[in-house]
């Protein structure tokens, strides 16, 4: 039998693995142990193959673009034929999408480009966001405000509210903030003696409501409001439990 | 009905890796392959309704990367008609007949491959998908995807300079 270069290929590529191939298999078997030429050109296939599995291998290690997360889990847009439908593209856009898991580098630029210059534009007295190892901590009026200010106080001409207080499942208290003036949200976490910024996003509402000290949770921006669901660990302290946190300097 | 989508979405976001490797493997620029992924899974979404459970959702998105990247092709071919289109193929022709003065890298050789049996290799030898199912996602006879995969191949072992006889 003449064997050609595609049926070896095949054989090589687990083309010949089903139950109608077993005659031909059999032959083309038979015929690789009686020439070594041909079983040495079915190796060749076999390690071109394998060569190929690492073919833009950076691909399956990167991690996935945010944009592209996003387009995954979007709201299917067209041809919704009935409501059940409707609702169910509604239910699926309104739940959170897929959070990157590690707090890096590249979250703390987000987090720049939310608003630090923004922020630093309005604000008088000192940057309250300065940017240390590749991480965005508090300083200035926001870092006294999370170690003094208590929820629902707001000390003359203090720029800075104070929302939920709790502890992290890692331990570290975390405590959201809000910036009236350059009208951002935020989440700090306390590790190490600072507070680490572990979510900023732009907010109306919140900035605007005279009596919005005491935040609640759902009055937060959406990525600030997931960071604290993502982070806390069972009931945000109410005030007995806030003052004995601050009396502990948030350890 | 929400559950299935819900579902859905979770393998979608599941084959990203791969779906971007695909992509890559058609447009040789990681911003354009990604690009390129984004479109497929709107256009995905917005036909979600076509999908059919029980068949394979990869090579459901590698068909619509495909046409996606097809569409992109002629798009850039109207854009500069300066280019002669045939400019892929004289290279190999070039790299080939020089070899094997010049080993090159796999992703090189690899760009190297004419658009139809680079696609067919991506999708047998990279993502592991079998001839039938290639030609499902390509919409041609297997034996046109056999006979791409035969010569990308004997062009990829010239180029790497690594299979004597094979050509």
């Amino acid at each position: 039998m003449t064997i050609s270069d595609e049926q070896l290929m095949a054989y090589a590529d687990g083309e010949l693995e089903g139950a109608e191939f077993v005659t031909q298999r059999a032959l083309l078997e038979a015929a690789l142990q009686a020439d070594p030429a041909l079983a040495q050109r079915v190796a060749q296939h076999r390690l071109l193959r394998a060569q190929l599995g690492s073919l833009h291998a950076g691909a399956l290690e990167e991690p996935v673009p945010e944009r592209l997360l996003a387009a995954a889990r979007a709201q299917p847009s067209a041809t919704v034929t009935d409501l059940n439908a409707v609702r169910a593209a509604k239910a699926a856009a309104q739940r959170p999408a897929r959070r990157v898991p590690i707090w890096s580098a590249l979250a703390a630029s987000v987090l720049i480009a939310a608003g630090v210059g923004y922020i630093a534009f309005l604000q008088r007295g000192g940057n309250p966001l300065v940017l240390k190892n590749g991480e965005l901590l508090a300083s200035a009026a926001l870092d006294r405000a999370l170690n003094q200010q208590l929820a629902g106080t707001v000390p003359a001409g203090g720029n800075v509210q104070m929302g939920v207080s709790f502890r992290a499942r890692n331990g570290a208290y975390c405590r959201s903030f809000v910036l009236s003036q350059a009208q951002r949200a935020g989440l700090a976490c306390h590790q190490d003696q600072s507070w680490h910024i572990k979510a900023l996003a732009p907010t109306e509402a919140v900035a605007t409501s005279a009596d919005g000290y005491r935040l609640a949770a759902s009055e937060l921006p959406p990525t600030v409001r997931s960071k604290i669901e993502e982070l806390i660990d069972g009931e945000p302290l109410d005030a007995a439990g806030e003052a004995q946190a601050r009396h502990a300097q948030w350890r | 009905m929400e559950s299935s989508l819900k579902l859905l979405q979770d393998q979608l976001v599941a084959l990203l890796p791969r779906l971007r490797r695909f992509a890559r493997s058609l447009t040789h620029h990681a911003a354009d392959a990604d690009d390129l992924v984004q479109l497929a899974l709107e256009r995905a979404l917005q036909r979600i309704d076509q999908w059919r459970a029980g068949t394979r959702l990869d090579s459901w998105m590698f068909g619509i990367i495909h046409h996606a990247w097809i569409d992109e092709i002629r798009a850039r071919r109207r854009r500069d008609r300066v280019l002669a289109p045939e400019e892929a193929g004289e290279h190999i022709a070039d790299a080939a007949s020089e070899a094997p003065i010049q080993r090159l890298s796999l992703e090189a050789a690899f760009a190297q491959l004419p658009e139809e049996q680079r696609v067919a290799v991506s999708l047998v030898l990279v993502e592991g998908l079998a001839y039938k199912e290639a030609a499902a996602v390509l919409e041609v006879p297997i034996g046109t995807v056999t006979s791409r995969i035969a010569r990308g191949r004997a062009t990829l072992s010239a180029l790497l300079g690594g299979a004597e006889g094979a050509l």
